[in-house]
Order: structure tokens, then sequence, then C-alpha cells
């Protein structure tokens, strides 16, 4: 059997103090600006290219035991459901004050730049873990 | 509807998705929000979708955003 540590590329070490400097970085410059754009896409763009060339690994959790039984996984959808259409009801009403978006709501939370640093990289993560095979 | 009964809405809805992942995570009758995501992620449609939207959420999170 093929073992799984294998898997790890040797660059994963320094890759999660790597992608936190250039979360700190990407979140220090101003929105609405060409460096915020290109430093965001250029760090997603990475992301993306290090999960295509990672592939899970053994003993990861697996959605196997869940394709044959879809509605465990109705769930979720149900809940994803929820979210859209809660926030498309606060989106169609005005002022925001009074009806919140969560894009709203995260603008205030992202004025610390700890936050905003924590959640660019949870975001780079993410495409991290859609890109992954 | 107030601002905080909208909040409230969010909250529910958050409050009940960690409680579903806690659920998956120490009875293993429910998926996890990672195998559920993984499920979606291997449908034919799923990674192009999940890649736009992820994509859209940095843009509009980090590059089109009013902080403070």
């Amino acid at each position: 059997m093929k073992d799984s540590r294998a898997a790890t590329p040797p660059w994963a070490l320094l890759a999660v103090p790597a992608a936190a400097a250039v979360a700190w970085f990407a979140t220090s410059l101003r929105p609405f600006t060409a460096p915020a754009l290109v430093v965001t896409l250029g760090a997603g763009g990475l992301a993306l290219v290090a999960g295509s060339r990672t592939r899970h690994r053994d003993g990861e959790p697996s959605v196997g035991r869940w394709l044959g039984a879809p509605a465990g996984l109705v769930v979720w959808g149900v809940l994803a459901a929820s979210l859209a259409a809660w926030e498309l009801a606060a989106f169609v009403q005005l002022p925001r004050s009074e009806h919140p978006t969560l894009s709203s709501l995260a603008n205030a939370v992202f004025a610390a730049h700890a936050v905003r640093a924590a959640a660019f990289l949870a975001w780079m993560a993410a495409g991290f873990g859609i890109a992954r095979r | 509807m107030s601002a905080e009964g909208v909040v409230a809405g969010y909250a529910v809805i958050f409050a009940a998705a960690l409680l579903c992942q806690v659920l998956a995570r120490f009875t293993g009758r429910l998926p996890t929000l990672g195998q559920a995501v993984l499920w979606f992620n291997s449908l034919r449609f799923g990674r192009p979708v999940l890649a736009a939207a992820w994509l859209w959420a940095g843009w509009h999170f980090f590059v089109r955003a009013s902080w403070g």
C-alpha cells in the first residue's frame, strides 16, 4: 500500500506561515484599488495551484459512505438554502442598518486587521480544499 | 423586523449548523460540513460552482469591501 505521507509535498511545512504573511499583507491594502485586486487574485491563484497539486490523504474525512444515502446531505442543503433565503430577504430591504446582510455585518467585524487576515487565510484554505484532488 | 431580529435569524441558522456539525462528528448519523462539501465538489458541476462562489467571496469581502 502506498504511504499516505508521501503525498505531502516538501513545501507544505512553509506553506502555512507563508500564507499567513500573504494574508496579513493582502488585508493591509486599501479596498477598491488595483493592488488589492492583484494580490487577492494572485494569492487565490496560488492556493488553487497548490491545492491541485495535493491529493487527499488516507484517513481524512471521506464522502464515500454518504454517496448512497444522500438524505443526510439534505440537512446541509436545507441550512444553506435557509441562509441564502434569509440573506436575500435582508438584501432586498432597506435601510441596511435595519436589514443587515452578512456582507454589512462582515464589514464591521473586518475592521480589525487580525480578523481580516484570519478570514483571508481561511479563504485561501477553502480555495486549496476546493482544488484538491 | 428590527436589525436585532435579522441578526438573531443568522444566529439561529449558524447555531443549527454548529449543532449538525457536532452531531455529525460525535454520532456519525450525519455527514460533516466538510463531507457535504466534498460530495458537492465530486459532482460534475460542483467544483466549478464552488470555485466561482469562492472567487466571488474573495473579491467581495477583500477587494470590494468597506471595512469599519
